[in-house]
């Protein structure tokens, strides 16, 4: 007489003799050991659960309630081993056989900050690498960057300072030499980042309450924090003047890829268009920075303080009604249209000379 | 060494373009497939089949839905995406290449 055993197969029940559970577990269990590492394990399990349970119907009838050790081998059998598709050897002998085998299947490209040849914290030479371009091209985009967006490159390189890992072995330095980017690595690693610096502000909020308990509030705060009246009534009629020279910029830069002049005013024949774009970019940083600079110090004394999250969605915001105005405009206007079919061809011009530059410098 | 041993590999190599090719004919779930598999030279288990579907899916060829059978739990309904069929049609224009050079070499 045997035990009778019942088991769940994805949400169908059934009895099993107690050798056929044995039988059967050991063959679920070596399938999941197969399918270590495969992103659709857990689904692949609940499929050949399924079909097991299929099978097991057919030897079940009206005075037949158990699955007999021998019918179980019967349905092992059936169901064949476990071979996964990168299992090239077709031997699969052994767990740690087809680990490698995983491990070495597709290079794993990867984005790393490369020390040597740095000259901060060699994230232009990993992004270099990475792209398969010259280093120096990439610290001019970098530059350009930094400087069109008013310091927000910088913080973009700070950022990559801390998310891209550095190439410590030589390994790692051959895969920043060109493989895919893992961005599961750079989010992991992100995250980690963030779960830290959360931590250490926590930490020092919570030391400052302790010390304001202990010393009470700073003496002059609630001066220092007032407002200025004046700011705050002007703040509107600030944003108004920035609205307007956004507009008056973004026309001229149409105008200027379009027809290549701006109100009658033509660029020289000997320069080329980009550059008259570029120019255009920072001399609007430069009309808008004092504009800029208002609003923010009218932020920052309000009595509250925004918190940094308001600017953060602010400009969440403020991206997402350009793009869908864009959008509209790309499709209702000629001009746009025209605007972004001729942006291509501009980068790659400004791409080749910058490349020209640099190949004479050398 | 037998003959079919000599072509293990080759079988194993094709069976995905068979896949291909039975799921484009049809809207089918796997007992389907193994059963089209089962009258050939092809025969295959679940224990591989599973896998590799799951793979083609991964790799956007096919795609399934979640239908109700007549007995027992839904099922899952494999169909090629465009990527899969574009695939398929390259796959068939190899398969012509590949007769034709060893129909032309020697006899």
């Amino acid at each position: 007489m045997q035990k009778v055993i019942s088991i769940n197969l994805n949400g169908n029940a059934y009895q099993l003799d107690e050798s056929g559970y044995d039988a059967l577990r050991e063959y679920l269990a070596s399938a999941e050991r197969a399918l270590e590492g495969n992103p659709d394990r857990a689904e692949i399990m609940v499929d050949l659960e399924q079909a097991i349970a299929d099978k097991c119907q057919r030897f079940l009838g009206a005075h037949k309630s158990v699955v007999s050790a021998a019918e179980i081998e019967q349905i092992i059998k059936e169901m064949g081993p476990i071979e996964t598709a990168k299992d090239e050897s077709g031997q699969g002998e052994g767990g740690a056989k087809q680990k490698q085998s995983e491990q070495t299947h597709g290079p794993a490209k990867r984005l790393f900050r490369q020390p040597e040849g740095a000259m901060i914290a060699g994230v232009c030479a990993g992004l270099a690498a990475y792209l398969g371009i010259d280093v120096t091209l990439v610290r001019i985009a970098f530059v350009i960057v930094a400087v069109v967006t008013k310091g927000v490159g910088i913080l973009l390189y700070i950022a990559m300072m801390f998310i891209i890992p550095e190439a410590h072995t030589a390994e790692e330095r051959a895969a920043a030499g060109g493989l895919p980017f893992n961005a599961k690595d750079v989010i992991d690693r992100a995250k980690k980042h963030y779960a830290e610096g959360t931590r250490h502000w926590r930490r020092q909020w919570r030391q400052q309450q302790r010390h304001w308990r202990r010393h009470g509030w700073p003496p002059g705060a609630p001066f220092a924090y007032a407002q200025p009246p004046a700011a705050a009534a002007l703040l509107p009629l600030f944003a108004l003047v920035h609205l307007g020279l956004f507009l008056v910029m973004a026309a001229s830069m149409i105008s200027l890829v379009n027809t290549g002049a701006v109100l009658d005013w033509h660029l020289p024949p000997n320069v080329p268009v980009w550059a008259g774009v570029l120019i255009l970019l920072v001399g609007y940083q430069i009309v808008v920075s004092p504009i800029r600079a208002v609003q923010h110090w009218s932020w920052h004394w309000r009595p509250d303080g925004l918190p940094a999250w308001y600017a953060f969605w602010n400009a969440v915001i403020w991206l997402i009604g350009m793009a869908f105005i864009f959008w509209i405009a790309s499709n209702h206007i000629p001009e746009i249209r025209e605007f972004i079919q001729r942006l291509p061809p501009l980068v790659h011009q400004f791409v080749d000379a910058v490349r020209d530059f640099v190949s004479e410098a050398k | 060494m037998g003959l079919s041993d000599k072509f293990a590999a080759i079988r194993k190599g094709l069976l995905e373009f068979l896949i291909l090719k039975i799921v484009a004919a049809d809207k089918v779930y796997v007992a389907d497939i193994l059963r089209r598999l089962s009258e050939t030279d092809f025969a295959t288990q679940e224990g591989t089949l599973y896998p590799l579907l799951s793979k083609m899916r991964r790799d956007g060829l096919v795609d399934y839905e979640w239908q109700e059978s007549d007995a027992g739990p839904p099922r899952k309904y494999y169909e090629l995406t465009s990527k899969g069929r574009s695939q398929l049609a390259e796959l068939n224009d190899y398969w012509k290449q590949l007769n034709a050079t060893i129909n032309q070499l020697g006899r």
